[in-house]
């Protein structure tokens, strides 16, 4: 379904990815993980349009994403919840969800979609009316994740969803990620967080310096002892 | 004591025209992020148009702004488009629509002189008639910018909150890649608001054509108003705007009052400079934005 080939971006002349390929399935939960750096939030980016390729193309379902203006991407079934979460925090949580449901067939179904979230995240709609800015991590984390439900994507891009979360949080964010999942929406999950990110996904990339250094079934690579001796500190 | 009842009454009517001289310069910055000095020609050029029309083709004031709107809402959307095609930053808006205010108040200049310029009052009834209730005077010109900026004020309230343009606005407004990335067309919308803040300009330019005289420098001494209203109301804030308009009004007119004519800048800045000091981000806002 996502097809991303020979991806190359970067910062000015900074290069930050270096011919990447990857592929998500429909239905399919893909973890990326990588210590800081690895630029991880940059292949986020570059698939969610927020910022452009230096090479490469991003194929969703036959639909050519690469460098489609930014605001034509989400329309295309890409939504993104990026890291540090970014709601807009001087709008309502109602408004915020709105803005997730903008593009013309997300508002469609606004109300449909919106009962839904609010069925997921029971916290939201009890403080529709507050202000974003004023919820707590885990409330703001959520709402970022139910904006981009909003929108309706065949595709979820999550950048670090753990990122300054207590742990049974963490717990209950990656329970939603299965159940939206579940719903048939493919997942691209980038985590620091490399045990549970894994656990959760049917196949996992190690990325490094930008490469794609290792891939295949999220088991496998949570069983590869020179990653455990790396990665997850074991 | 009725002179100071009457100051307050002129304070309060001159704000909602301080609002409607401010809107554009407060959305632009607040959401565009962009410094558009350009919107004090506009007011200065509709007034012009308006004065033009009444003077020699003997419209009513009022019905001038149906002639004067459009042309500065084309105008304003024209140049907001250029500015998304060099994709201006904010310091260089403030140069370059600081070069285009000084180019545009000689194209005045050439026109129609640096003499003053009023419409007759064969030709403009409004100037002298006012509504009276018991001693006080509601001149009609600054009684109807009154209430065409509560009318403009709340439809932009309307708008921003509950419209899902409004709301791409506010986005945009506190995180603009967010707001693209979920599908709002930056372009668009800035293009659409700067029709709106233009057509409110040309709107205050008509109303002051109908109650001064004009003449080029005018543009420039707005800026003693304008921004006083933009910092106190929070940028990009719209009934902000208003409540800071009546605010410096009423100051301004109780200033000159009290002390002289002369006094009505120095107490705007005062007010200025302590908003600055004491709350930057505006007295109508909860934090600097929409
Ligand atoms: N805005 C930026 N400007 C310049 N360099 C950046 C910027 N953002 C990230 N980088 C650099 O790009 C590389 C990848 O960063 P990033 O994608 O944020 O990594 P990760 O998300 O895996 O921590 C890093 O070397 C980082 O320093
Ligand atoms: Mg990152």
């Amino acid at each position: 379904m996502l097809e991303v080939r020979d991806v190359a971006a970067g910062y000015g002349k900074a290069q930050a990815l270096w011919g990447l390929s990857l592929t998500v399935s429909v239905g399919e939960i893909v973890t990326i993980v990588g210590p800081n750096g690895a630029g991880k939030s940059t292949l986020v980016n570059v698939i969610g349009g927020l910022q452009p390729a230096w090479q490469g193309s991003i194929d969703l379902d036959g639909v050519e994403l690469t460098n489609l203006a930014t605001h034509r991407v989400c329309a295309s079934g890409v939504a993104v919840v990026p890291e540090g979460r970014r709601v807009f925090p001087e709008m309502s949580v109602s408004d915020n969800l709105d803005m997730g449901a903008y593009h013309r067939e997300a508002r469609r179904h606004r109300d449909e979609t919106y009962a839904e979230v609010c069925e997921i995240f029971p916290r939201l709609a009890e403080r529709a009316q507050q202000l974003a800015g004023s919820l707590s991590g885990g409330e703001q984390q959520m709402l970022a994740i139910g904006r981009a439900m909003m929108s309706r994507p065949k595709l979820l891009l999550l950048d670090e969803p753990s990122l300054g979360l207590a742990p049974v949080i963490v717990e209950a964010i990656f329970d939603v990620i299965r159940e939206i999942n579940k719903t048939g929406t493919s997942i691209l999950l980038v985590e620091q967080n490399v045990v549970e990110g894994l656990e959760l996904a049917h196949r996992g990339y190690v990325l490094e310096e930008g490469r794609i250094v290792r891939e295949g079934p999220a088991a496998d690579l949570l069983d590869d002892k020179e990653l455990q001796a790396s990665y997850f500190g074991m | 004591m009725t002179l100071y009842g009457q100051a307050i009454i002129s304070g309060v009517l001159a704000g909602g025209l301080y609002a409607m001289m401010s809107l554009g310069v407060s959305l632009s910055w607040g959401v565009l992020k962009i410094i558009n000095l350009a919107y004090f020609s506009f007011i200065l050029l509709a007034g012009y148009g308006s004065y033009e029309l009444a003077t020699s083709h003997g419209w009513d004031p009022f019905v001038t702004v149906l002639a004067v709107v459009p042309v500065v809402v084309i105008v304003g959307a024209l140049l907001q488009l250029f500015f998304e095609k060099v994709k201006i930053g904010e310091f260089e808006s403030l140069l370059v629509t600081f070069g285009l205010l000084i180019m545009l108040e000689s194209v005045a200049r050439s026109i129609w002189s640096a003499d003053f310029r009023r419409i007759p009052s064969t030709a403009n009834p409004y100037a002298s008639s006012s509504l009276k209730i018991g001693d006080f005077a509601f001149p009609t010109p600054q009684l109807s910018a009154f209430l065409t900026a509560i009318v403009i004020g709340l439809l932009m309230k309307y708008l921003l909150d509950r419209t899902y343009f409004g709301k791409a606005v506010r986005a945009l407004a506190q995180d603009r890649d967010m707001a693209r990335a979920f599908g709002v067309d930056h372009r668009r919308v800035a293009v659409i608001l700067s029709g709106l803040a233009a057509a409110t300009a040309a709107i205050a330019g008509v109303f002051i054509a109908m109650s001064q005289a004009l003449f080029p420098g005018l543009a420039v001494e707005w800026f003693g108003i304008v921004f006083p209203v933009v910092i106190l109301g929070g940028l990009g804030s719209t009934l902000g705007a208003l409540g800071a308009g009546v605010v410096i009004g009423v100051a301004a007119a109780i200033a000159s009052v009290a002390w002289g004519p002369s006094y009505a800048p120095l107490a705007t800045f005062v007010i200025l400079i302590a908003t600055l000091l004491f709350r930057p981000e505006g007295l109508f806002t909860r934090k600097a934005s929409v």
